[in-house]
């Protein structure tokens, strides 16, 4: 074994490795412990398969933005390893997410509490915009919850740079409940402004406790997003007939959908249609929404130790077929293939391994 | 990853020291000169721009995978591995990484022809190898893989961006270019609508009843810039400078300085060699025009009356409003013009023309000029052709001495590596 490799054993043994709590598109999760202190940790196994494309993009993202990213309200990355051509990524455990919080029935949420689920997605937020970062998935799923209480924002695989205001992207990004409508209509030059409408829809849906705008095609997501909020106009949102998979879904009647969050108050109603405006451009920044009234007048956000949650712990869920709509187009999926653990290296990176 | 510099892995762990360099080379100056190394990593970015281009990658990515092969050569050495695939892997993962993928297939299928142009056998064709290779260099590489370049540096310093990237939707430039756009505009209705009060044939009279300039005032304009950012990037700087300056970062991934310096040093660096080049040589002078020199005294008496401190007025000046320290920039300096005698001598000129046009070949003039010596080769021709049989030398003569009897037992690259300890 050569230097390196050994380097890499020495760093794989810190970590225990302990029962599979769960399964996502290209990665197995298990739960696991540091040697040192006991401390909980979660291990998530990159399927590699037989590495005949090469490594998986979304692998790829996760990896090289977690290594970057470093705040209370982001998951953090304790450790990178590699087994038998396997990519192992230490994450600090997190009892649960926030879909699973909103789906037990048998929790009640008070207006601080969502307040305080919001300011914390926010705080994340506004942290990797602020590092030139879209991350291009949220929904309450990768908002995960730890043990404290704190909310993290999780799963890196679709993020990407946007430094460049004239790179073209994809708009095959986020998953559809959750997409703004210019990405519905196919912009390919987009801002942080897409992750803001996420996170709209993520507080209307605190409060109804079901998805806002459950879109079941994408054509389907922008009638239900018109239905429950009007069709845009030309002045709500100046040139938006111009993008490049436009089509007319006009005739929904404006409609005061805000009464929906209510019990958030004024303030709370005003910062969610500051947050779903139709205009990317006039949406409000994650800083600015920071700054909001509802954050800073009438009650006070839940401390997050004392927020709501689920007694059972976190148990690992069938894929939802919308979490697949969020890949990128680019994006192959790779085979589910078992990697192979008795498979030899059959090149060296040294010469004479 | 745009505003964190010093809170990212590169500033955090790849930012080595010089002796640090010198320690990873041991195992390879046993079988190369310190020269031949330096070249040898020449010839391999050239391998990797060729290859890049080919695959139509555009300059960061070839830059990242430049930066992953001299990362990955920091925990290994050229005779105990093959360096075309690791450098077609660099490639591959940079690719992917700045967000413009490329199939695995195609990487193999055009390092193949670029390795063939160089007669070159010593790549394995093989897609699956590749794959492995990927594998061990996001090892070695600790996997951190955000490499921040001196491009981005050079546009921040030189005011054509944004200096929070991100934070404004448009560069400096780009907005004071609308604003005046903007201004034009409305000055033209403002006539047109006068021109329509005073009806028709009065069209040559009424310019002279509007009121005063409305628009932004040229006060306004350095306020509003200045807002932005620092203020640095008031100084104008041309685009034949702004060119010398860009080529010149290219060519510094050819250099250790990557590793040794951080993207803004190095950015100040090619401004600083720009700069030299422009006032030294007569061609260029022409380009420092006198409507550029009448900017900036234009500017200085804006900021005065602003109470705003002067913009810089001259390149010392200039480079002096960054508080870096100048030793360092200097040394950085010197990395980088070291590389032009020696690259003339390994290619000479006609050949790399095609890579990088006539910067290297005017930074060469600019190194001579400035009476840098750098390490002479022991006056042997070694060009490309030589640096492939080299390789070839380095690896055969390295097998031979692992496999030596003396370390029978023991043949693994660990215990070579050992042996040079
Ligand atoms: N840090 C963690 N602590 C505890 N459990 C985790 C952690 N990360 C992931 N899990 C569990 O593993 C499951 C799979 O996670 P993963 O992020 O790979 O996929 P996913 O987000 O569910 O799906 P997809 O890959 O399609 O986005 C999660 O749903 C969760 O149950
Ligand atoms: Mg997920």
């Amino acid at each position: 074994m050569d230097l390196a490799a050994l380097e890499n054993q020495t760093r794989a043994e810190r970590w225990e490795k302990g029962v599979k709590i769960g399964e996502g598109t290209f990665a197995n999760v298990y739960k696991g412990t540091e040697k040192a202190t006991g401390r909980k940790i979660a291990i998530k196994k990159i399927k590699v398969g037989e590495m005949k494309d090469g490594l998986d993009m979304t692998a790829l993202r996760e990896v090289k933005f977690l290594q970057e990213l470093h705040h209370p309200n982001i998951i953090g990355l304790l450790d990178v390893f590699s087994v038998k051509q396997n990519v192992n990524l230490v994450l600090e455990f997190l009892d649960t997410d926030l879909e699973a919080v909103i789906r037990d029935k048998s929790l009640i949420f008070q207006p601080a509490d969502i307040k305080s689920w919001t300011a914390m997605s926010l705080r994340g937020l506004e942290y990797i915009h602020r590092n030139g970062v879209l991350h291009r998935d949220l929904k309450p799923n990768n908002l995960l919850i730890a043990s404290t209480g704190e909310l993290k924002i999780a799963d890196f695989g679709l993020a990407r740079e946007f430094g460049d205001a004239k790179t073209r992207m994809t708009s095959q990004v986020i998953t559809r409940w959750y997409r703004p409508p210019e990405l519905l209509w196919g912009a390919r030059y987009y801002s942080p402004a897409v992750d803001m409408w996420s996170i709209g829809t993520i507080v209307v849906e605190l409060v109804l406790r079901v998805p806002f705008l459950a879109g079941d095609s994408d054509i389907d997501q922008l009638k239900k997003t018109f239905h429950a909020m009007g069709s845009p106009t030309e002045q709500d949102w100046p040139g938006h007939t111009k993008l490049p998979d436009y089509h007319e879904v006009a005739g929904y009647p404006p409609n005061p959908w805000w009464n929906l969050v209510s019990p958030l108050g004024r303030d709370g109603q005003n910062l969610c249609r500051e947050l779903l405006k139709f205009d990317p451009m006039a949406r409000v920044s994650a800083k600015a929404a920071l700054h909001h009234k509802f954050f800073t007048t009438g009650e006070r956000p839940t401390a997050p130790i004392l927020l709501p949650k689920p007694l059972a712990e976190l148990r690992p869920r069938d894929i939802a077929p919308q979490d697949v709509a969020g890949m990128p187009d680019s994006g192959t999926k790779r085979k589910n293939t078992t990697p192979n653990g008795t498979e030899q290296r059959s090149i060296a990176r040294k010469l004479f391994a | 990853m745009s505003s964190n510099f010093y809170a990212s892995t590169h500033a955090s762990y790849w930012l080595l020291t010089r002796s640090e360099l010198q320690t990873a080379r041991e195992t390879d100056l046993k079988y190369a000169t310190a020269h031949q190394l330096y070249c040898l990593n020449i010839f391999f970015a050239s391998l990797i721009q060729k290859l890049g281009k080919r695959l139509l990658l555009r300059q960061v990515p070839i830059a990242t995978a430049t930066v992953y092969f001299r990362r990955f050569y920091t925990k290994n050495a050229v005779c105990e591995t093959n360096p075309y695939l690791v450098l077609a892997a660099c490639v591959f993962v940079a690719a992917k990484i700045e967000e413009t993928p490329v199939h695995i297939k195609s990487v193999v299928a055009e390092a193949k022809v670029v390795f063939a142009e160089h007669n070159i056998k010593m790549f394995p064709a093989e897609a699956h190898k590749l794959g492995e290779m990927e594998f061990y260099l996001l090892e070695d590489l600790d996997f951190h893989l955000v490499v921040f370049h001196p491009y981005r540096a050079l546009a921040n310093i030189l005011g054509r961006e944004p200096a929070d990237a991100g934070r404004y939707p448009k560069t400096r430039v780009e907005e004071d270019a609308d604003v005046r756009k903007q201004e034009a505009e409305d000055r033209k209705k403002r006539e047109d609508e006068a021109r329509r009060a005073a009806g028709p044939g009065a069209a040559g009279v009424k310019a002279l009843a509007l009121p005063e300039e409305e628009g932004e005032s040229e006060a306004e304009r350095v306020r509003r810039l200045m807002y932005r950012g620092s203020g640095e990037g008031l100084m104008e700087i041309d685009e034949g400078t702004m060119q010398i300056a860009w080529f010149t970062i290219n060519d510094t991934f050819r250099t250790d300085a990557p590793l040794l310096y951080p993207p803004y040093i190095i950015a100040l660096a090619a401004v600083y060699i720009a700069f030299t080049l422009t006032t030294m040589s007569g061609a260029s002078a022409r380009t420092r025009s006198s409507t550029q020199i009448s900017s900036v005294a234009n500017s200085l008496e804006t900021n005065t009356a602003l109470g705003l401190p002067p913009p810089p007025t001259s390149p010392a000046e200039f480079l002096a409003s960054f508080e870096v320290s100048l030793p360092t920039l200097f040394a950085c300096v010197q990395d980088i013009i070291c590389l032009y005698p020696v690259w003339e001598a390994f290619e000479p000129t006609p050949q790399r023309a095609s890579v990088n046009g006539s910067a290297s070949a005017a930074a060469a003039a600019a190194a001579a000029a400035a009476g840098n010596q750098p390490p002479k080769p022991a006056g042997i021709k070694f060009g490309p052709e030589d640096a492939e049989a080299l390789v070839r030398r380095m690896i055969e003569e390295h097998m031979v001495d692992v496999g030596h009897p003396d370390n029978a037992g023991k043949s693994t690259p660990e215990a070579a590596r050992k042996r040079t300890r």
